[in-house]
């Protein structure tokens, strides 16, 4: 009985499963207690007041969609924070390196690369920009975990702002990614080459990371949507 | 009513020393004197709000029966917020009490003719 359930409040809590991991282990060990306290003979009529006394499965991971959403939305800040300055780390080291080897960024070698090193640079600054308004807006609505309607609104704006900044960031990736490709199309890979390789692959990890959290955000906030409802 | 203060309700429960979550609902009850009976799970929402919001802190330890437990304490900023909480409940107690001095039970008054 207690079984059934700890695995219906885990199917509750699914939309966050760390969190379901937690408050199954919680509420096992404090039902566990109920039971125990109760000194009856009568185990299962025990199981039973306690599992009454816990209260509806659903009605506790309804209390939990709006702290689980907050910790989305705190991860989905810091991932646009490392996103941007690790974009910004990795096109910064690529030039520097190629200042040190003694060769050009590859955008000043033709009219094509000049504008996709302007398209690069718009993108990214304009990027920064929209990252930048989002946090006044987090700062000035900060995700409160309380239970509230306004909270999913919340992170479906953040999400929406955060589309807004991963789009240009996407594109300023993409640019990178062909002015390196332009650049070592026909020469030979060497030693050297490694550096440009590593520092696009950090800024791919970096909005692949940013872009499953911005996925991962609007879905909790979807998710939880229906236990709101209810 | 309850609802409304639960967050103040359990950050007192916690003032006498850390506690698990079935050990905060006994301390609720036997100090409210049975007057607060929460249904017990809502107390575990409660303690992860307050814990992200930084008022509580918790860690895992291992009880006599061997299962894992939770235990939560304030943290110095939730003991900055009880404080808080204390100060304006009892400046709102004093206005209500001073408020409902003033009825006296069983006598209404006359409607205007």
């Amino acid at each position: 009985m207690i079984t059934d359930y700890l695995d219906a409040l885990t199917t509750a809590l699914s939309f966050d499963p760390a969190l379901a991991r937690r408050v199954r282990e919680e509420a096992a060990d404090h039902l566990q207690q109920a039971i125990a306290a109760e000194r009856s003979r009568d185990g299962v009529a025990a199981a039973r007041r306690a599992i009454a006394a816990f209260g509806d499965p659903a009605a506790i991971a309804a209390q939990f969609t709006a702290i689980s959403l907050a910790r989305r939305i705190a991860r989905l800040r810091v991932a646009l924070i490392l996103a941007v300055a690790g974009i910004f780390v990795a096109m910064k080291g690529r030039v520097a390196w190629y200042a040190l080897i003694g060769s050009s960024a590859g955008y000043d070698a033709s009219p094509a690369t000049r504008v996709i090193g302007a398209i690069d640079r718009y993108a990214f600054w304009s990027s920064v920009i929209v990252a930048i308004g989002a946090f006044a807006y987090l700062a000035i609505r900060p995700g409160v975990p309380v239970v509230h309607l306004g909270l999913r609104r919340q992170a479906r704006r953040v999400v929406v702002i955060g589309v807004a900044a991963a789009g240009p960031l996407a594109l300023s990736v993409l640019s990178d990614g062909a002015l390196a490709a332009i650049r070592f199309s026909g020469a030979e890979l060497s030693a050297g080459s490694l550096v440009p390789i590593i520092t696009m692959a950090i800024e791919i990890g970096c909005i692949c990371i940013l872009l499953i959290e911005l996925a991962g955000t609007w879905l909790r906030g979807t998710s939880t949507g229906g236990l709101h409802a209810r | 009513m309850l609802k409304g203060h639960l967050d103040m309700i359990v950050l007192a429960a916690l003032a006498a020393g850390p506690a698990h979550g079935y050990g905060i609902i006994q301390e609720i009850r036997r100090r409210s004197r049975q007057a607060f009976d929460l249904p017990e799970g809502t107390i575990y929402p409660a303690l992860h709000r307050l814990e992200e919001a930084g008022l509580l802190g918790s860690r895992w330890v291992t009880a006599d029966t061997g299962r894992r437990r939770r235990v939560y304490a304030l943290t110095r900023r939730g003991e900055r917020a009880l404080v808080g909480h204390r100060a304006v409940w009892r400046q709102f107690s004093d206005a209500m009490g001073g408020l409902l001095a003033q009825v006296r039970p069983g006598r209404r008054r006359r409607r205007p003719a």
